[in-house]
């Protein structure tokens, strides 16, 4: 085996003088792609030193490196700008009553930072509400649902004779029975629709069939739409059963999905922490099992600073 | 950086990341340090032989068998025959090994690893390390930081990458060994059974 060795230990400097010659812009790209596809065990240990190479930027965070998942890990960007507008009713309405505005006729519910909650509608519809949610419905010829802000499951039920209409921000969703997820971003509504299906209509008139297993969004007012793996439904729905799935987002994104529960915001005190991402399962009720994760795995520590707590490194 | 290629990134994602266990396995398989070595460098090149690599729907899962049949390849061919040897490859079923451990702790030991692995690298091989791939400044930069020349540059980034690759995949084989203490019980289950 010693020549094998050799022959192994010859190949890996070879990998490597490839690598930085092409990190620093002066290696031969014909001559380094001969080298490469000469033999399969080139391509494998330039691959691991390649390996070791990337290793180092996720150090630095290494953005580049792996990619945000698109829908499941958007970020509440302007969170603040939103809660702003809502906040004047949200602080005057005690927590969790139903509220009956006679003039519009129509009914409303809320929830508060860090609260769930489960209701029955009328027509035996089940609509569940994560937290710091409000959503409004009227039943007359059509029934109406407004999801206000925040994020709600809906399972419709029965009754095809009275449209079921689900709105929010510039959408309204003509649904069919089945089960739906939809939350309010900062940039605009995602409905997923988990099954059943219906037609998505914005206000600008752009319209799109939905299928189960399928996400349609209104980002800044323009209509997306993408089928949704099973993963991601399943993460979707994660906040029903209390826990926040991270499936490799930014701490940013991440500390946004937390603070979502969180009376007491989590904050990045040092700006090269944005770009770290991370994995993993957590409970909303359990934030502190989420610092500690943190401090564990990325060395990164909290101090409480007044009405928050601060992330941040040592140096 | 086209020199990076889809497969490269799949690569180091899906497979290399469960180098120790390669190794650990093979190990076991082998009983032989650089036999072990050898069988996973030929299974890894195999990977890159594939016509297409991005159907495998558990890479790690596959490395394993090929390392298994590898070892078997290898047995059969042998001039005389290890009986330890034999009961191992007999029993250590690749499909029966862990399942894979928690991708979140499993990045958070590696992040560990090569940070570990960087501070223990020669001074100025750790700052050319440094200035290039954390502080992410352009080779001219961090040769005049330095105030060396960029091929000197390029010295110290082959060896930092060489050092990294050999301390990484020893400090991942300790853990590998401290975590796995248990082939042999699992054997003798079997062969009482």
């Amino acid at each position: 085996m010693e020549v094998n060795k050799k022959a192994r230990e010859r190949l890996k400097a070879e990998a490597a003088g490839w690598l930085a010659r092409l990190d620093l812009g002066n290696a031969d790209l014909d001559a380094f792609e001969a080298w490469r596809n000469a033999d399969p065990l080139h391509a494998s240990i330039f691959a691991q030193v390649a390996a070791a190479w990337k290793s180092t930027g996720a150090l630095r965070g290494a953005p580049e490196q792996a990619h945000s998942p698109r829908y499941a890990a958007g970020a509440v960007r302007s969170r603040r700008a939103l809660l702003a507008g809502a906040g004047a009713c949200a602080a005057a309405a005690a927590t969790g009553a139903v509220f009956l505005s006679l003039g519009a006729r129509r009914a409303f519910v809320e929830t508060g930072v860090g609260e769930r909650r489960t209701l029955r509608l009328p027509d035996g519809a089940v609509a569940e509400l994560n937290t710091d949610t409000r959503i409004a419905w009227r039943y007359e010829r059509n029934r109406v649902f407004w999801v206000e802000k925040g994020e709600a499951a809906l399972s419709v039920v029965g009754d095809a004779a009275r449209p079921f209409i689900l709105r929010s921000l510039g959408m309204r969703a003509f649904l069919e029975n089945g089960r739906y997820n939809m939350r309010l971003r900062a940039r605009g509504p995602e409905l997923i629709a988990i099954s059943g299906g219906g037609r998505v209509v914005l206000d600008d008139g752009s319209h799109q069939m939905l299928e189960p297993a399928h996400i349609v969004a209104a980002a800044d007012g323009a209509l997306e739409y993408a089928a949704l793996s099973p993963e991601r439904i399943d993460a979707a729905q994660a906040w029903r059963r209390g826990e926040i799935l991270l499936d490799g987002m930014l701490l940013t994104e991440a500390l946004a999905e937390f603070n979502r529960y969180l009376p007491q915001k989590i904050a990045v005190a040092d700006p090269r922490l944005a770009s770290i991402r991370l994995g993993g399962r957590f409970f909303v009720d359990d934030p502190a099992a989420f610092l500690r994760a943190l401090e564990d795995g990325f060395d990164i520590k909290n101090r409480k600073d007044h009405d928050r707590v601060l992330l941040f490194v040592e140096t | 950086m086209t020199w990076l290629r889809e497969i490269d990134r799949w690569f180091a994602d899906a497979v290399f990341v469960h180098r120790a266990r390669h190794h650990a396995y093979a190990l076991r398989l082998t009983r032989d340090d650089d036999e072990a070595e050898d069988i996973v460098q030929e299974a890894y090149a195999k990977l890159f032989s594939l016509e297409n690599h991005a159907r495998i729907a558990n890479p790690h899962a596959f490395t394993m068998r090929i390392i298994h049949n590898l070892a078997v390849e290898r047995f059969r061919r042998a001039d005389f025959v290890r009986i330890d040897q034999s009961v191992a490859i007999s029993a250590l079923d690749p499909a029966d090994e862990d399942p894979l451990p928690d991708a979140v702790a499993h990045d958070r030991a590696e992040l560990r690893r090569v940070a570990f692995a960087l501070e223990r690298l020669p001074p100025r091989i750790r700052e050319t390390m440094r200035l290039r791939r954390i502080e992410g400044l352009p080779p001219r930069q961090v040769a005049e930081k330095m105030g060396i020349s960029v091929s000197t540059v390029e010295k110290h980034l082959v060896k930092g990458l060489r050092l990294l690759l050999q301390s990484t995949a020893m400090a991942a084989d300790e853990e590998e060994t401290r975590r796995g203490a248990r082939p042999w019980k699992s054997i003798r289950k079997r062969e009482k059974g």
